[in-house]
């Protein structure tokens, strides 16, 4: 089985994410993740970033953003101005798919979520 | 730094294209020239003594939208017509900033550096343009440049390469020669930022903007001549956008840059152009069969790199190698090689349109409900975003697909395409002033402009992968249940009769 891509690193970021929901904010996103990558290189190395924009923009993440969609981010009607973590389908997916890849991440996994959610609501 | 391995194949390059040539007679009025899109404009001498360098006219003999002329067949433009509509776009827009006293002063003196910075934003580019570029932006001396952790990670190659070229001594010495005879100045360091868009200095940045912006001259100009000459016509109110810019600094980001903001009156053609750019995107630069052909073309690479066949007498191993090529070379190679060479085969497949068919669809439609399998589509869709820009990793799958298959054909005919969603990031840099020049008041375009939602709507329901091998129905069918087994084996996913009930081939 494929398993321990980038788009598996984030989802597991956002189980580990300690709150339900998120703004719905690209620039916040890019610069938050922008960051975490410049801490964490070797877990989130294959995030590439383009930096001579007006902030730190990823293709690959707004990729990954959308291959979540709708099943584990949704986003709250009528705005569409937050995402919804779906913790318990996130659970599942973990449980089922991510863990024996991962597991071994898992600890800087939830370092990675805490600096986020940091960074996200500061 | 680049290595200097890579300045140095660029500067032979250059040397080659614009080193020995003299500088053309240069007539001091000018010359006009006429343009099926745009209609006539006018070029100054030293724009013409740039243009007539071998280095621009070799953009006439790359098209624009690479093999979409198999498909819609008047889709022949070049990138050299592509870069003379970017000048025409740069001029449009800088008169219509001219005509208001706040801006006037601001572009006073500018239109040279802009108009030779358009002129030369696709030197880079190599044959069928966007195709030769998704195959280059892997090989070492580009990733060293662009890869994870580089000096210009996440930019486009066509782009660096392009700077480089501007920035390479060859190129600056001929440009002195030029400048003097034809007695300007422009800064030609300048010129090699804007191409890349780098904007060091905030105070102007909306410089940058009309280069390489979220509503930039290239924009401008690709949209309407790929929609024209694909015949998909579009419609984008011009006049009402360029006299709807205006340049103010945004307080709200750090540096405070001034940027080419859009007025309230602008956002209708905004609109235009973001909705242009998902048709074309839906029904041209990803048209399955557009993508066939791009697969058809790795193909030929791919046979070059591992049997050491040379292309135009050159061995292709390097981002820069591609420079050297133009459309017409790729196809005179066939001509060079008996009928019965297989490299001959590839290049008259392509040329003479003998096109790979689908094996297998991925989408959400051709996926197993997900009620049957509780993650279905939505574990695809992962897989998907993490091999979009992984074709090494494609080329495994492709590999096993094939070998599963027996081997039914050969293995450079075998593909799986994994396209990418359309780029949504220019909503989230395009400023709206929703108040006036004095009391200005910003937001984002996409807060008014949902692209994102768009694009996601994009991905869920239009959004397709596929298994590309050849016509012959007994090899197709074995190409598709091999396929299916093993993506399926991979993913964990269930593929559903529609995967291959839509490329016509019947269980």
């Amino acid at each position: 089985m494929y398993q321990g891509t980038l788009p598996d690193v984030v989802a597991a970021i956002f189980l580990f994410y300690p709150r339900d929901d998120f703004e719905n904010d690209r620039e916040k996103l890019h610069r938050a993740f922008s960051n975490l990558r410049e801490k964490h290189f070797d877990l989130l190395r294959e995030l590439v970033f383009r930096r001579n924009l007006l902030f730190p923009r990823s293709r690959i993440l707004d990729e990954i953003l959308s291959s979540l969609q709708p099943e584990f981010l949704g986003k709250i009607n009528p705005t569409y101005d937050t995402y919804t973590i779906k913790k318990e389908k996130l659970r599942k997916l973990w449980d089922t798919k991510l863990k024996d890849s991962l597991h071994p991440m898992e600890t800087e996994l939830k370092t990675v979520a805490e600096e986020l959610s940091r960074s996200l609501n500061a | 730094m680049p290595d200097p391995s890579f300045i140095s194949e660029i500067e032979k390059f250059v040397d080659e294209y614009v080193g020995t040539y003299p500088v053309s007679n240069t007539d001091e009025a000018g010359k006009v020239i006429h343009d099926a899109v745009w209609g006539t404009q006018h070029l100054h001498p030293h724009e013409l003594a740039i243009l007539d360098t071998p280095l621009i006219q070799r953009l006439r003999r790359i098209k624009q939208t690479a093999f979409a002329y198999l498909i819609f067949p008047s889709a022949t433009h070049s990138r050299f017509e592509h870069t003379l509509g970017v000048l025409f776009h740069i001029n449009k827009l800088l008169k219509a900033l001219s005509e208001n006293q706040h801006y006037r002063k601001l572009i006073e003196g500018k239109e040279d550096l802009l108009r030779m910075a358009g002129l030369l934003h696709d030197c880079g580019h190599g044959p069928f343009s966007h195709s030769s570029e998704e195959i280059f932006k892997f090989l070492p001396d580009m990733q060293a440049l662009i890869g994870p952790g580089a000096d210009h990670e996440g930019f486009n190659p066509h782009e660096v390469i392009s700077h480089y070229i501007v920035k390479s001594e060859p190129f600056k010495k001929r440009f002195s020669q030029v400048m003097a005879k034809c007695e300007r100045a422009i800064n030609i360091d300048e010129v090699a930022d804007l191409i890349l868009g780098n904007w060091g200095d905030p105070s102007t940045k909306y410089l940058q903007d009309v280069i390489n912006g979220p509503f930039d001259a290239d924009k401008l100009d690709y949209l309407f001549r790929d929609g024209h000459f694909s015949g998909l016509p579009l419609k984008i109110d011009l006049d009402r956008l360029w006299y709807s810019v205006q340049i103010l600094p945004i307080p709200g980001i750090e540096t405070k840059p001034r940027m080419l903001v859009m007025s309230m009156n602008g956002i209708t053609p905004l609109e235009q152009i973001l909705f242009s750019k998902m048709v074309l995107f839906t029904s041209l630069y990803q048209h399955h069969k557009v993508r066939t052909c791009d697969c058809m073309f790795k193909a030929i690479y791919e046979h070059s790199v591992n049997n050491g066949e040379k292309i135009a007498g050159r061995t292709i191993e390097k981002a820069t190698d591609f420079l050297w090529l133009t459309d017409d070379k790729i196809y005179a190679e066939a001509d060079r090689r008996a009928k019965t060479d297989p490299f001959h085969e590839l290049i008259h497949d392509l040329k003479f349109r003998r096109l790979l068919k689908r094996a297998l669809i991925i989408s959400k439609t051709t996926v197993e409900d997900t009620s049957k399998d509780f993650f279905g589509y939505t574990v695809l869709k992962r897989f998907c975003a993490d091999l979009k820009d992984k074709d090494p990793e494609l080329r495994k799958i492709a590999e096993e697909i094939w070998e599963q298959a027996g081997k039914p054909c050969n293995m450079s005919q075998v593909w799986v395409d994994i396209p990418k969603l359309p780029p949504t990031g220019a909503a989230d840099e395009t400023y709206v002033n929703k108040g006036t020049y004095k009391s200005p008041d910003f937001v984002k375009l996409r807060e008014i402009f949902r692209v994102d939602d768009w694009a996601q709507d994009y991905a869920e329901h239009n959004w397709r992968g596929h298994v590309f091998c050849p016509d012959d129905l007994d090899v197709r069918k074995k190409i598709s249940e091999s396929a299916k087994s093993v993506l399926e084996g991979k993913f964990g996913v269930k593929f559903n009769k529609s995967s291959r009930a839509l490329c016509k081939i019947e269980d």
